[in-house]
């Protein structure tokens, strides 16, 4: 770790990387707690997958390749959210199909772009240290439209959320901020993937807010906390791939596990003491 | 001036597929009367308040509220649930669930005002939950729950406040307390109340609704054996005679 820290004051592609990876758990934090409250993870899975068939049709194009990623990642938000509620479908066959569909269009566009020398591995499990300012850029502006508009529609979001009927019934446009969310969840993951890959995204965005779940009773809370472990852990993933020179996403996510396992632990232990304690009195 | 009432029902049926659950029921609510729903398991009570609340459309006949749909009608309404429609390990407070109630009252963009939380800590305070506003919803009991989600109607201040088996999960005392509670809210709204206990609901409310697919509607002093029993059955006839 030592010599993590001697070339993040002399690399300035590090010091990009961790700021990235600062920029990337803000939005991590705030919509995951939404992803872990409405158990939306196969959603989110689902999406993240789709990305690579916006991505392989940039290369073909030859366009911006995150500009392919967040196309896609709406697209594919609204379309999941508006069959399911429009026709009826069921969400899991929903999810499987965009998840397979839109790889399997990414690898075939991919396939067939001229002098095709495409790294497909960053894309799909991320290198963080290739991270440039515009990129950086980008990651801001995601940040900020994810912010503003959770902001704004906070009491409908958690409203549609907790009680999707009776927020119906105070005339809250329930589907409409369903898709919102979905939409929301689509920039995360674009994020995200910047850091950890498409593959590995859903760790990333449901781990830190699950683990502090386990432990904080408050949806704001949930998001700070989450955004704060988020920062911690992919702190720690970049500073112990760099030395050994492993991999960055997957460390990132491997810690993430980590983290998760240690706080379900720690939440077990901390309920067998105090039902010992009652048990006592 | 002549108040028109405000629900009008004219000639409603619907049914799940081919089983019929409401046949040809007409019902005229008037402002502020206290109106109770009665019925056997199955008898389409929850269905007629979900097409009252725009939930659901008939197949055929019309409902009126406050003189317009129940889609436009809704936000004037309060609602409280047979069965809450949310997980209790949600991490929201009792507060936080009550606030909800102001959406449709309250600015759409941005926090709650601080009338929203007047408004809120209000309506807790006449169910007795404002002692555990705080609290995290998992650890509420059942009759907490059913407070709790009695404050939320409350907090939208409606003009309608349509009420499924309220009580359904509370002990006698704070049966009573509610109805009571109830009771005085009346002055200001109409109320609609759903229940299976007969002998307790005709206590407090004016006029009652006996539905079993259709509906007949009596004053309450005219309750009687009979009607009952027509309603029921005989299996309730036995009962009635061991008060």
């Amino acid at each position: 770790m030592s010599g993590f820290f001697t070339a993040l004051a002399q690399y300035p592609f590090l010091q990009m990387a961790l700021l990235a990876c600062l920029l990337a758990s803000v939005g991590c934090g705030i919509i995951g707690a939404f992803v872990v409250v409405r158990r939306l993870g196969a959603m989110a899975g689902g999406i993240a997958h789709t990305v690579l068939a916006g991505m392989g049709i940039a290369f073909f194009l030859d366009a911006s390749p995150v500009l392919g990623a967040i196309i896609a990642a709406l697209i594919s938000a609204v379309l999941i959210g508006l069959i399911k509620l429009r026709w009826r479908q069921d969400e899991e066959v929903l999810i499987a199909a965009f998840w397979s569909v839109g790889m399997a269009i990414g690898v075939l566009f991919i396939s067939q772009t001229p002098g095709y020398n495409v790294n497909l591995m960053n894309y799909l499990f991320g290198n963080v240290l290739l991270v440039s300012e515009p990129d950086v850029l980008r990651m801001a502006v995601l940040d900020i439209v994810i912010i503003f508009m959770v902001g704004l529609f906070y009491k409908q979001f958690l409203a549609a959320a907790f009680d999707e009927e009776f927020a119906l019934l105070r005339g809250v446009n329930v589907e409409l901020f369903y898709i919102l969310m979905l939409a929301m969840i689509a920039l995360t993951v674009v994020l995200l993937i910047q850091i950890v890959g498409l593959i590995l995204v859903i760790a990333l965005l449901i781990l830190p807010a699950a683990s502090v779940a386990q432990f904080v009773a408050s949806l704001p809370r949930i998001m700070a906390g989450a955004t704060c472990l988020s920062v911690g852990i992919t702190f720690l993933g970049l500073g112990l791939s760099y030395t050994p020179d492993l991999p960055a996403g997957a460390t990132v996510i491997v810690v993430a596990g980590a983290v998760y396992l240690g706080a379900i632990i720690l939440k077990r232990v901390l309920s067998r003491r105090r039902k010992r304690a009652l048990a006592r009195q | 001036m002549t108040t028109r009432p405000v629900v009008e029902i004219e000639d409603l049926s619907f049914s799940y597929g081919e089983v019929p659950v409401l046949e040809h029921v007409s019902l005229t609510i008037g402002k502020e009367e206290f109106f109770g729903i009665i019925g056997p398991n199955a008898s389409g009570k929850s269905t007629l308040l979900r097409l009252m609340l725009g939930l659901m459309e008939p197949d055929r006949g019309s409902v009126r509220l406050l003189d317009t749909s129940p889609r436009q009608a809704r936000t004037r309404v309060g609602y409280v649930p047979q069965h809450p429609g949310y997980r209790r390990e949600f991490p929201v407070s009792v507060r936080d669930v009550v606030l909800m109630g102001r959406l449709g009252v309250t600015a759409p963009l941005g926090r709650y005002s601080s009338l929203d939380r007047a408004k809120a800590r209000e309506a807790m305070q006449a169910v007795q939950v404002d002692d555990i506003a705080d609290r995290n919803i998992a650890g509420l009991s059942g009759g907490q729950a059913q407070r709790m989600l009695i404050a939320r109607a409350l907090a939208c201040e409606p003009e309608i406040l349509i009420l499924d088996e309220p009580t359904s999960n509370i002990d006698l005392r704070a049966e009573e307390s509610i109805f009571a509670l109830l009771k005085q809210y009346n002055a200001r709204m109409t109320i609609i109340i759903v229940s299976h206990d007969v002998a307790f609901i005709s206590a407090y409310v004016n006029r009652v609704g006996c539905l079993n697919r259709t509906l007949v509607c009596h004053a309450t002093g005219d309750i009687s054996g009979k009607t009952i029993e027509e309603l029921y059955g005989t299996d309730v006839k036995m009962i009635q005679h061991r008060h």
